[in-house]
């Protein structure tokens, strides 16, 4: 399960949370059939009666139109392969100046978490689809959009609890959308919009009237609660829009792994898009393994590749997410790229990106899809990007490594009770975005604070990548805030050339005995505190930051890259955004930490918010030059996305912001298209 | 140095900079509550808003209060010149340029008040300043 929770100090963040996963000093394997489980559900059962619906094939909008014609963005990441890569090209490096806002909408929906209404972090990805903008807001109610002109067609409101369920703050990336290959007119939810909630509701609402679909599952209302049997210590919150593929949606989850030794599995679950019937379900955990440790659970996007019926899993770690002394026994799927039988939810190969994983380095992000020209030979590609800034690219249909991978020789556990791997995966080519080696004490940080960067870093132990928590304390550079996060990296399928923006964030990873822990909270738990009840330790974890709340380790603290994949080489490589501390800008040189992702166009353009000045820019594909940019009213921490409706070409980004940047929130939607 | 301290001759640059720091004023103001500009509501919104306003009213003083005695004088010069200093360089980093422009003419206003103001012979101009000694 995720975590990552930060807490802006500024200009760093603070953070964190979540989950940890786990494997001794196993090899990363090819095809795998370890100890997991895949329950093949039978589907004629459960479910609502559906006399008033079809159920009907679907087809993507894109399968529909054509791929290489398709203007739309229907999916979170805009296909199914996660490339975030867009057919248009009307917007151009050379006319992109002319961009301006042409509509905005403001939802209603933000709070400052100052009243009874937790903080809100607004991460969806606005879906452009069925001639209609459709984006999730974190109070979960959908708004339907006219795409060019911002005018609100209708609102579906869930009416969930505004309640911080699992998370510390009211959170939604956005909606799902499946469509049947052949919509009936008339007949109501042959278009369906999926809206999760934090207390784990995923709705079904008709695309063209933003009524329930009542024969999906409970009256519209599928609660996956209902198979929360294992450890059920909180909901399993959908924070994450689903997949949609075929008549299936793919539902992960998110909770809080660094809450409790025992947690829910994270298991996986496939549901008929019409009715919501269960069709399968998958576990990365082992049965045994489950009851006494819990996640590895899939809270990021997932991707497909709809020509081999293959779906692809970014497996979260196992709780807890700091210890792994109470689970030492393998767990090969757990912090892992997974792949699936998407009809069956049959595991056809995976590989484990971290080895017993006590850093929480969750597989956050759905792996890229992309076909690699290498040596004469078009290889059917994925890149799995990761929190550690490291680039895993494999064949995507047998998991084995297209540039290499080599288990390196790391750290070792002084923590009673924990059993590190000796070895972890590494792969030198791409690049990795960060160093492999801490940068080094700020001076101007460490001047500023009168030598407490200094002081406190001799304090710790550093020993370099994976460097294991302990009771001293740990620098983890890089650390479970990137890296590159949720976000992942697009591409050009074209060119093979892949664009990610990442972080550089140093932690703090301090283990608590019991006592020591107990005796820190008793009177409340302060910020960073994480009790990982059932373990014999608890967390405490922070930036490295100074009492001013500067960085105490050199910038820079964000970049945008860019990769040829065919090769393997970084192309450029830039520092990417502003930070800001008061309202005062930092110098550009340092880049500022990022949330959310870019995406790219036919044309050559990235366009990507994510920054901490909240402003979304332009960046010309070849050379990584900015060439436009504007302000939104928070940063915007969501995917982009682009289309084209009736001849003009928009861009769309959603300014909710997240206080893992700054504490500044906001409930616009601003689309900008040329004069 | 005694003639900068001494009452001004005239009150052209003086007068400059109170336009100046109330231009300033009204774009800090304006910054902190207008919120597409990305300072909006911070820290460093609020205090350009209130060293614009000490400029303004150390800048009226040094026009209407005549009576003035040279180390008040003096002194109400060097703040408000590291005022100036001050709320440009907050300006520049909080990338507010009509800010740092209000305050490049402020610095004009506060040079010319130094220089001008306080040349010797009688000004056509020294209008405010003659009319508070009658």
């Amino acid at each position: 399960m995720n975590c990552l929770r930060f807490r802006a100090l500024g200009v760093s963040c603070l953070l964190l949370v979540s989950g940890a996963a786990w494997s001794e000093d196993t090899p990363p394997v090819g095809t795998k059939t370890a100890a997991v489980s895949v329950a093949a559900v039978n589907s004629t059962s459960a479910g609502n009666a559906q006399s008033h619906q079809n159920l009907s094939p679907s087809s993507s909008p894109e399968q529909i139109v054509g791929a290489m014609h398709y203007d739309g963005w229907y999916t979170f990441n805009g296909n199914l392969e996660d490339q975030k890569y867009s057919q248009v090209d009307q917007i151009t490096p050379q006319n992109v100046a002319r961009l301006e806002k042409v509509w905005e909408v403001h939802t209603g929906d933000v709070s400052n978490g100052r009243g009874e209404i937790p903080l809100s972090d607004w991460s969806a990805t606005p879906l452009f689809v069925n001639d209609t903008v459709y984006v999730s807001t974190p109070f979960y109610r959908i708004f339907a959009i006219a795409p060019d002109t911002g005018k609100v067609k209708w609102i579906y409101d869930t009416h969930a609890a505004l309640k911080a369920l699992t998370q510390p703050d009211l959170k939604t990336r956005g909606v799902a959308y499946w469509q049947a290959a052949s919509p009936q007119p008339g007949t109501p939810c042959q278009k369906i919009v999926y809206i999760g909630t934090m207390d784990a509701k995923l709705h079904a609402v008709d695309a063209d009237s933003g009524k329930k679909c009542a024969g999906f599952a409970d009256g519209g209302v599928l609660d996956i609660n209902k198979w929360n049997t294992t450890n059920n210590k909180w909901p399993l919150s959908i924070l994450q829009p689903p997949t949609v593929y075929k008549d299936m949606v793919f539902i992960g989850w998110a909770g809080k792994d660094w809450a409790d030794a025992e947690a829910p599995p994270g298991t996986v679950f496939a549901v008929n898009a019409q009715t919501g019937q269960l069709k399968w379900t998958f576990d990365a955990l082992p049965p045994e393994a489950a009851k006494k440790t819990g996640t590895s659970n899939v809270w990021a996007s997932m991707s497909v590749d709809p020509e081999h019926g293959i779906l692809y899993l970014p497996v979260s770690s196992p709780s807890p997410n700091f210890f792994g002394g109470d689970r030492k026994e393998e767990l090969p799927l757990a912090t892992s790229i997974t792949a699936l039988d998407a009809d069956t939810g049959k595991l056809l190969w995976s590989r484990q990106i971290v080895h017993h994983d006590i850093w929480d380095y969750d597989t956050n992000s759905a792996p890229v899809l992309v076909d690699i020209k290498k040596d004469g030979q078009t290889i059917p590609a994925l890149v799995q990007s990761s929190k550690m800034g490291i680039f895993f690219v494999l064949n995507r249909l047998t998991g084995e490594p297209i540039y290499p991978i080599e288990e390196i020789k790391v750290p070792q556990s002084d923590v009673a009770g924990e059993q590190s791997s000796p070895t972890q995966p590494y792969a030198a080519t791409p690049a990795p975005t960060m160093p492999d080696r801490f940068p080094g004490i700020s001076k101007l940080a460490d001047i500023a604070s009168f030598g407490e960067c200094s002081r406190t870093l001799k304090g710790l132990r550093y020993d370099g990548r994976y460097t294991p928590p302990s009771l001293r304390g740990s620098l983890a550079y890089p650390s479970t805030a990137g890296g590159v996060e949720w976000g992942g990296g697009a591409v050009d399928p074209r060119s093979g050339t892949y664009v990610v923006n990442s972080s550089y964030v140093a932690q703090i990873y301090k283990l608590l005995q019991r006592n020591d822990y107990e005796e820190k909270t008793k009177n409340g738990t302060p910020k960073g505190y994480y009790p990982q009840a059932g373990a014999p330790y608890g967390f405490y974890l922070h930036n490295f930051v100074n009492f001013l709340g500067m960085p105490c380790w050199n910038p820079p603290y964000g970049t945008l890259s860019a990769y040829d994949l065919n090769s393997g080489k970084l192309l450029w490589k830039k520092p990417f955004g502003e930070i800001q501390k008061w309202g005062f800008y930092m110098p550009k040189s340092w880049g500022s930490v990022t949330i959310g992702a870019p995406l790219i166009t036919r044309s050559g353009l990235v366009f990507i918010g994510a920054s901490m000045d909240a402003r979304v820019r332009a960046i010309d594909l070849k050379s990584g030059e900015e060439v436009w940019q504007a302000l939104v009213d928070a940063p915007a921490v969501a995917n982009p996305a682009t289309y084209v409706y009736r001849g003009r070409q928009y861009v769309v980004f959603v300014a909710g912001g997240n206080t893992i940047l700054k504490p500044q929130a906001s409930d616009q939607v601003a689309a900008f298209a040329l004069k | 140095m005694a003639g900068i301290l001494a009452a001004p001759q005239q009150n052209k640059g003086a007068l400059l900079l109170l336009v100046a720091a109330a231009l300033a004023l009204a774009i800090a103001i304006f910054n902190d509550v207008w919120s597409g500009n990305g300072i909006h509501g911070t820290a460093g919104a609020l205090l350009v808003v209130i060293s614009s306003a000490l400029m303004l009213i150390a800048a009226s003083a040094l026009l209407f209060a005549t009576r003035m005695g040279r180390g008040p004088r003096g002194t109400l010069l060097v703040l408000i010149g590291l005022d100036i200093i001050g709320t440009a360089m907050a300006a520049y980093m909080l990338e507010a340029t009509g800010l740092l422009a209000a305050m490049a003419i402020a610095l004009l206003g506060w040079l010319a008040h130094l220089t001008f103001d306080h040349a010797p012979g009688p000004s056509a101009g020294n209008t405010l300043v003659q009319r508070g000694a009658e």
